[in-house]
C-alpha cells in the first residue's frame, strides 16, 4: 500500500517534471503577492484589545491528481486603537522563506451599526498597504488594498457570519519588456464565518479570487466555477488578549 | 519589545532558508550514455533510418569552470559526425532542455543530424553539469561556462565563427542567447530558438499578473528578450502555439520581436506543445526549415 501511494507520488513528479515544478513552486510564492491572503479582521476590536492570529490556506490548485488549497501562513496582530478603529500587522511568513519580506499594515473602521441583531449587518472598512521587499535586489513594491466587510451576529451571540470584497490596485502601467499592464484592479469577494469563544476565534472563509480574469494561461491548474478566477479556503486561528 | 525582537530574529532565519532557483533544473544522473538503447522517456521518436553510424559519434569530456569555481567541472559532451572535417563543416552547437540528460534529447541532436541529409552538418551537445555523467550542480553561470566550454573545443578543432550555428531549446536558449550577445570564445554566425523563454521576470509575471520583480522569488536572471537586442545575425524561432509551459503570447513573441537585426524567420506551429513542436510540424519540414535557414541566411 505505502509503495502503492510512493510510486504514485514519484510518477506524479515524473508527469510534473520538466518546467511544471519550477511554475508550482513560482505559482505557490508568487500568489500570495497577489491578494490572496484571507480577511485579517473584520468586526473591530474594542478599545485596547489586543489579538494574535495564524492564517493557512490559499488558492485551491490541482496537484498529484487532489485538489488542495496552497498551504500558504501568515501572522497578524492587531489592537484596538478606538471601538471604532482598529489597527494591524501582518506578516506572510510563506513567502519570507523564499526571502521576500511581504508586510501590510492595515486599519480597520467601522462604518454603520445596526445597533440591533437583525438583517441589517454591520459595515466595516479596511485600508491595507501592502509592502514588499526583496533580500536579493532590494527591490520594494507597494500594492493598496481596499475591503469592505458585512457582518451579522446570530442574536447575542459573538460568533458572526460575514460577506465582503476585498481589492488589490496595480498602478504601474507596464510590466517586463515594456508589455502593457492590462489590470489595474483584482477584485476578490469572499464570505466566512468567525465561532467566537472567550480566549480564541476560529474562522473558516472562502474567497473567490480575480472571478473575471482567466485562469486558462497557467500551467497550474486552478479549481474554479469555470475558466475565470480562483477557489480559495483559509482558516484563522486568533488568540485575544 | 522583546516579542518584537524575537518575531525579528525568526524573520531573518526564515527569510534565508528556501531557494527556488534549483528547480528549474530537473537534471538525471547516469551511469553510461545509451543513446539509441536508451529506453527512459524521449521527446521525438525516430525510426531506423535516423540512426548514426558509431564511426560518427564521439562521446569525451571537457573542462568547465565559471567565474565564480577554483577548479573545473568535468561535463560530458557527444558529436555527431567527423571530428576530421570540423575545419571545414558547418557546425550546430544543440543546447537542450531543462529535464534528465543527453540521452533523452539524443533523438532530437539525431534529427538536427539529419539536416539537408545525413551528417552534412556536424552538431555538438552536452550534459550541463549536474546533467548525466556530467559532474557539478547546475546553475545559470554554469550554463553559460559549460555551453562555452564546448565551443572552445569547437574551436581548437578547426571550427571558425562563420560556420558555427548554435540552437537553443526551452531551458538551453538562455545559453544560446547569452553566448550570441556576448561572445565569449567563439560568436556564433547565426541562433536558432526553439520554444525560448523570454525572461526571469516574464515567468514571475505570469505566475502573478501583478507587475512583480523578478528578484522577489528568484535569483535567475535570464532575459533573453533583453540579450537579443545585442544579436545581429541572422534568427531563426520556433514555437508551438499550443505551448503550455512558456507561452507563445508571454515569451516567444517577446522574444522575437526584439530582434532588432533583418534577417529574421518564424514558424508559429499550430497545435505544437513544448515537447513535440519537431513531431507536430513533421520531421522533413523542420529540417527543411533549419536547412533553408542555415544555407539561404
Amino acid at each position: 500500500m505505502i509503495q502503492c501511494i510512493f510510486n504514485n507520488v514519484k510518477n506524479s513528479l515524473k508527469i510534473l517534471n520538466n518546467m511544471k515544478i519550477f511554475y508550482l513552486l513560482l505559482t505557490v510564492i508568487i500568489v500570495t503577492l497577489s491578494s490572496c491572503a484571507p480577511t485579517r479582521i473584520v468586526k473591530p476590536l474594542k478599545k485596547g484589545e489586543k489579538t494574535a492570529s495564524f492564517h493557512f490556506g490559499g488558492p485551491i490548485i490541482r496537484y498529484s491528481n487532489f485538489n488542495i488549497p496552497v498551504p500558504f501562513t501568515s501572522l497578524t496582530y492587531a489592537y484596538g486603537f478606538t471601538n471604532e478603529l482598529t489597527l494591524f500587522n501582518s506578516l506572510h511568513t510563506t513567502t519570507l522563506l523564499y526571502k521576500t519580506v511581504h508586510t501590510e499594515f492595515g486599519t480597520l473602521i467601522n462604518i454603520y451599526d445596526p445597533k440591533c441583531y437583525g438583517y441589517r449587518p454591520w459595515i466595516t472598512i479596511s485600508h491595507v498597504a501592502n509592502i514588499l521587499f526583496d533580500t536579493r535586489k532590494y527591490n520594494v513594491k507597494y500594492w493598496p488594498q481596499l475591503d469592505i466587510n458585512a457582518y451579522w451576529h446570530y442574536k447575542q451571540k459573538d460568533n458572526y457570519f460575514y460577506l465582503g470584497l476585498s481589492n488589490w490596485f496595480e498602478f504601474a502601467s507596464h510590466k517586463a519588456h515594456e508589455e502593457r499592464q492590462t489590470d489595474h484592479y483584482f477584485l476578490s469577494p469572499y464570505a466566512g464565518h468567525t465561532f467566537s469563544g472567550k480566549k480564541m476565534e476560529y474562522t473558516l472563509e472562502f474567497k473567490y479570487l480575480t472571478p473575471y480574469i482567466s485562469n486558462q494561461l497557467s500551467v497550474v491548474e486552478k479549481n474554479s466555477f469555470g475558466k475565470k478566477g480562483v477557489n480559495g479556503i483559509y482558516i484563522n486561528i486568533t488568540r485575544k488578549f | 519589545m522583546k516579542h518584537l525582537l524575537i518575531v525579528l530574529l525568526l524573520s531573518v532565519f526564515f527569510s534565508s532558508c528556501l531557494d527556488l532557483d534549483d528547480n528549474l533544473y530537473s537534471p538525471t544522473k547516469l551511469t553510461s550514455y545509451e543513446r539509441d538503447n536508451y529506453d527512459g522517456e524521449t521527446e521525438i521518436v525516430l525510426d531506423d533510418t535516423y540512426i548514426i553510424p558509431d564511426s560518427l559519434i564521439y562521446e569525451f569530456t571537457l573542462n568547465s569552470k565559471d567565474s565564480t569555481e577554483s577548479s573545473s567541472t568535468k561535463i560530458f559532451a557527444t558529436y555527431i559526425g567527423s571530428l576530421s572535417r570540423i575545419d571545414r563543416d558547418t557546425v550546430i552547437m544543440y543546447c537542450h532542455g531543462n529535464s534528465d540528460h543527453m540521452d533523452k534529447y539524443w533523438p532530437r541532436a539525431k534529427l538536427l543530424a539529419h539536416t539537408g541529409s545525413k551528417n552534412r552538418f556536424g552538431v555538438l551537445m552536452i550534459d550541463y553539469r549536474g546533467y548525466g555523467l556530467s559532474e557539478g550542480k547546475p546553475s545559470e553561470i554554469g550554463l553559460y561556462a559549460d555551453v562555452d566550454a564546448a565551443l572552445q573545443w569547437l574551436e581548437d578543432n578547426g571550427l571558425t565563427d562563420n560556420r558555427l550555428v548554435i540552437y537553443g531549446y526551452s531551458m538551453g536558449s538562455a545559453p544560446a542567447t547569452e553566448l550570441t550577445a556576448n561572445a565569449r570564445s567563439m560568436k556564433p554566425s547565426k541562433l536558432i530558438l526553439e520554444a525560448p523563454f523570454a525572461s526571469a521576470e516574464v515567468m514571475v509575471q505570469d505566475a502573478a499578473e501583478l507587475s512583480v520583480p523578478a528578484s522577489f522569488v528568484t535569483n535567475l536572471e535570464i532575459d533573453n528578450a533583453e540579450e537579443i537586442k545585442k544579436v545581429r545575425g541572422p534568427f531563426l524561432w520556433f514555437h508551438g502555439k499550443a505551448d503550455d509551459f512558456l507561452y507563445i503570447e508571454t515569451h516567444g513573441e517577446i522574444v522575437y520581436k526584439n530582434y532588432l537585426a533583418p534577417d529574421s524567420v518564424a514558424y508559429r506551429v499550430e497545435n505544437a506543445n513544448h515537447t513535440d513542436l519537431p513531431s507536430v510540424m513533421g520531421f522533413d519540414e523542420y529540417n527543411a526549415a533549419i536547412l533553408d535557414f542555415l544555407t539561404n541566411y
